[in-house]
């Protein structure tokens, strides 16, 4: 997993409220063999119409708005458990979601794919809309080891919870399997003094 | 299971019984839902209205009378044999309407099983409804049980987001009696009312 410390980057504002996990990733997108390949048909039927065509009307599609981290509404991730949708979001090229609401088993999902989850105030919220809306080129800065999301332009500026252990983990861009292995020694020196 | 005498709850809530009535959704998630005899509320809210207008359904408007031509009981939600002994209770010697693709679906081989020992089956299919391979099924439309562009269905299942059961399907979510009573009517119904009737006329 790749290592997240800071990230300096403009938004795309999805003003939805209970987005879905079938709506990150339809179900006849799943099948398949490894976490490769999904980010193309992440909010497939939102990017496009039934006729296969671009929708301009959608944020993703929105030459004004580009970068790597995705603000939506409440209740994000709501839906099936389905980890495809955190793989979408991340192979679309997103590294941190902003909301004032994650649906608990997506949240998990995202943390073990080294997308970062924001959660912030319903208010705080509106203001990154509003912000970002004004300004697309707007840039946002999430500051993992601080635990701060700011926006130096417009003024606004919070701190976010995240498990400290999963914090360690992207901070060193480890999934469970590296966290283990990184205790190696202790493991060993425990293993041989019993 | 009854409990113990003096026990305290954190929260109690108490239901007059004859206030209970069959639950339908109109909208694109499971907490959109009202009573059969209930109208779809009228909120001004933008997630609300692109709910509302994928479903085809306005604000206000009741569910009642809706034409139908998809029913689906299945899913981990509702296909126990218990929900499979209702629905066939209720579809005995009736018939699905023509306009309706009814397809039943156990939650496993055991309930499949079941189903044929206990003479289920004879009754399903005497009605005109599908039963089909054990599974997911409709419910997330991975394999080839999907619901068409733009079609309703009636669904026992839990989820009801955009598309769930095919590109452009449109879920109402519904126990397996109303998508049992909708499979033969062709058209949602006010279930309650429906019994009633039965009631007066046995």
């Amino acid at each position: 997993m790749e290592k997240f410390t800071t990230l300096h980057s403009t938004a795309v504002p999805l003003e939805i409220e209970n987005i879905d996990t079938d709506q990150i990733i339809p179900a006849r997108f799943l099948k398949a063999t490894d976490k490769e390949g999904f980010g193309d048909n992440v909010f497939k039927d939102w990017r496009f119409d039934k006729n296969g065509e671009i929708n301009p009307d959608f944020a993703l599609n929105n030459p004004q708005y580009s970068g790597s981290i995705l603000v939506a509404g409440d209740n994000f991730g709501c839906g099936s458990s389905r980890e495809h949708a955190a793989w979408a979001l991340a192979g679309y090229g997103f590294k941190v979601i902003v909301s004032s609401f994650f649906a608990d088993i997506f949240k998990g999902n995202a943390l073990n794919n080294g997308l970062l989850p924001i959660q912030v105030s319903k208010s705080f919220l509106k203001d990154l809309f509003a912000a970002v809306k004004q300004n697309p080129n707007i840039k946002f800065t999430v500051d993992l080891e601080a635990q701060t999301l700011s926006i130096l332009g417009a003024g606004l500026q919070t701190e976010f919870d995240i498990d400290p252990y999963k914090k360690t983990c992207l901070i060193n861009g480890y999934d469970d399997i590296d966290y283990l292995l990184s205790k190696k020694e202790l493991i060993e020196a425990f293993e041989a003094s019993r | 299971m009854p409990t113990d005498e003096g026990a305290v709850f954190d929260k109690e809530y108490f239901f007059e019984a004859a206030d209970i009535e069959p639950m339908l959704t109109y909208g694109t998630n499971p907490g959109m839902g009202i009573k059969v005899s209930d109208f779809i509320p009228e909120l001004n809210d933008a997630s609300f209205e692109k709910s509302l207008e994928y479903m085809d359904f306005k604000k206000g408007e009741s569910l009642v009378g809706k034409p139908i031509n998809y029913v689906f009981i299945g899913s981990c939600t509702n296909s126990r044999i218990e929900d499979f002994r209702v629905a066939a209770q209720y579809i005995k010697g009736k018939q699905k309407a023509d306009n309706v693709t009814a397809w039943l679906v156990p939650g496993s081989k055991q309930v499949e099983s079941q189903i044929i020992e206990e003479g289920l089956k004879t009754v399903f299919e005497a009605a005109g409804f599908q039963l089909r391979q054990p599974g997911c099924s409709a419910c997330l439309a991975m394999n080839d049980d999907k619901i068409p562009q733009g079609e309703y269905c009636v669904s026992t299942s839990n989820r009801n987001f955009e598309g769930r059961q095919g590109q452009g399907a449109r879920t109402i979510l519904a126990s397996p009696l109303m998508a049992a009573a909708t499979a033969v009517e062709g058209k949602i119904v006010d279930l309650s009312k429906v019994l009633e009737l039965e009631e007066e006329l046995i």
